[in-house]
């Protein structure tokens, strides 16, 4: 197996390393860099707990390797806010109370942010439709809606129809 | 993870050559199937050789009679193009329909088309369009691609460069998906051209068909057809955990019809 360099940037800061060619993202993200805020959910890409942004669009962390990453751009869930300053979504997630266990949180998050990022018109038929690959157990996904609605609205980018 | 050699060269030519030079080499374009199954011990290449950078494999490209798209082209890339969604709504509908957002990021129009899954999307807007596949070494018509379940008619190593789709007056697709995969369990492409129609169907048999029995009717001779006239036995429709032969058989007749009176109220 050969090894190879890569280089990219994660949450603003440039990594430069020689790595084994099979590594997955997903496992560099959390056991080498210990950014332990993407998670691993059902590692088959069926869940959306790993989504982290490359070159700001949503991937599913556990099925790239870090190797297709090369000169790319990553954000994970540790480059949007802080625990003292929090994104405006992340806030919105608090507040509607989006969570519970938090474990599909930082997936669900990204997808939000994309949505957002979205020309098309943004329902709640729209949004919901968007988290199709996003899997929670807890919280039955109104208050996610709820949240991500919230968010939307303050940005003036709410088509309130259904 | 399974162990493998990682390359990532940005010529097609030089890809091609290095292929031939290794053991059990894959191609790799997104990974959204090729990553799982190596992950699920499905596959064991021992080569990797990553497409990505090939320039001459990118882009979205219109004549006066057709739309080129490169294989490398992301699913969402393809759901978002203004030209196809102006020229090929049914196919941008399509496109944006597969699994969901992250994998539309990443998986790619000639990855899907070259795994020939026969529960994928894109290979009845391929044939149902009648497009031409090139190909580093030539140009395969895609009535002559698609040879039975994942299986294609490239050769060893032969890289699917551009798919060149014929414009079409109307197109639209229609499926009915595993709740869980979101592939096709019947997958339904129509297409309008000179006022003939074009019916594919995916998702329903061992390889995407053809459905002859209405070819080339203009949309209210198809509208007045009767389906139920048609003998289904001669596409050898399948039976599976998802669905009977007699319900994809059902579920092709509804979606034709909901296909056509689309076309009506546009």
């Amino acid at each position: 197996m050969n090894k190879i360099k890569i280089n990219f940037k994660i949450n603003d800061k440039q990594i430069n390393r020689e790595v084994d060619s099979n590594v997955l993202l997903s496992d560099f993200i959390r056991y080498d860099l210990k950014l332990t805020g993407t998670h691993i959910g059902c590692d088959t890409s069926q869940c959306g707990s790993c989504i982290v942004m490359l070159n700001d669009k949503c991937v599913k962390s556990c099925s790239i390797l870090l190797a297709q990453c090369n000169n790319k751009r990553l954000t994970t869930v540790e480059g949007i806010g802080k625990t003292d300053n929090l994104h405006k979504i992340q806030e919105a997630f608090k507040s509607h109370h989006g969570l519970q266990c938090g474990f599909c949180t930082p997936g669900i998050l990204f997808s939000a942010l994309e949505l957002s990022q979205r020309k098309n018109k943004k329902t709640e038929n729209y949004i919901r439709e968007f988290l199709d690959g996003n899997l929670c157990r807890c919280t039955g996904y109104h208050n996610i809606i709820k949240a991500i609605k919230s968010y939307l609205k303050e940005k003036d980018l709410l088509d309130e129809k259904v | 993870m399974k162990k493998f050699n990682y390359h990532s060269l940005k010529n097609l030519n030089e890809s091609y050559n290095l292929y031939t030079s290794c053991e059990f080499p894959q191609y790799l374009a997104g990974g959204m199937t090729l990553l799982p199954s190596i992950k699920q011990g499905l596959s064991s290449p021992t080569d990797l050789i990553d497409l990505s950078l090939i320039e001459e494999m990118k882009g979205i490209s219109e004549n006066e009679n057709s739309i080129t798209v490169g294989s490398l082209t992301t699913h969402n890339e393809l759901a978002q193009s203004t030209i196809i969604k102006n020229k090929l709504s049914g196919l941008a509908s399509l496109a944006s329909r597969i699994a969901d957002n992250a994998v539309r990021n990443k998986g790619t129009l000639g990855g899907a088309v070259c795994n020939a899954d026969p529960a994928a999307d894109y290979p009845a807007a391929l044939i149902s369009l009648d497009t031409e596949l090139t190909t580093n070494l030539r140009q395969i018509n895609v009535k002559d691609f698609f040879l039975d379940m994942f299986e294609t008619s490239l050769q060893e190593g032969e890289i699917l460069k551009n798919i060149t789709f014929p414009k079409a007056d109307l197109s639209n697709y229609e499926k009915f998906s595993s709740q869980a995969s979101k592939y096709a369990i019947v997958g339904v492409f129509v297409a309008v051209s000179k006022q003939k129609i074009k019916v594919a169907i995916t998702g329903a048999s061992n390889k995407p068909f053809l459905l002859l029995d209405l070819d080339n009717y203009n949309i209210n001779e198809a509208i007045e057809f009767n389906l139920e006239n048609i003998d289904f036995s001669k596409y050898d429709i399948n039976s599976d955990l998802n669905a009977s032969s007699e319900y994809r058989i059902s579920l092709i007749k509804s979606l034709i019809k909901k296909s056509l009176n689309n076309f009506i109220y546009e």
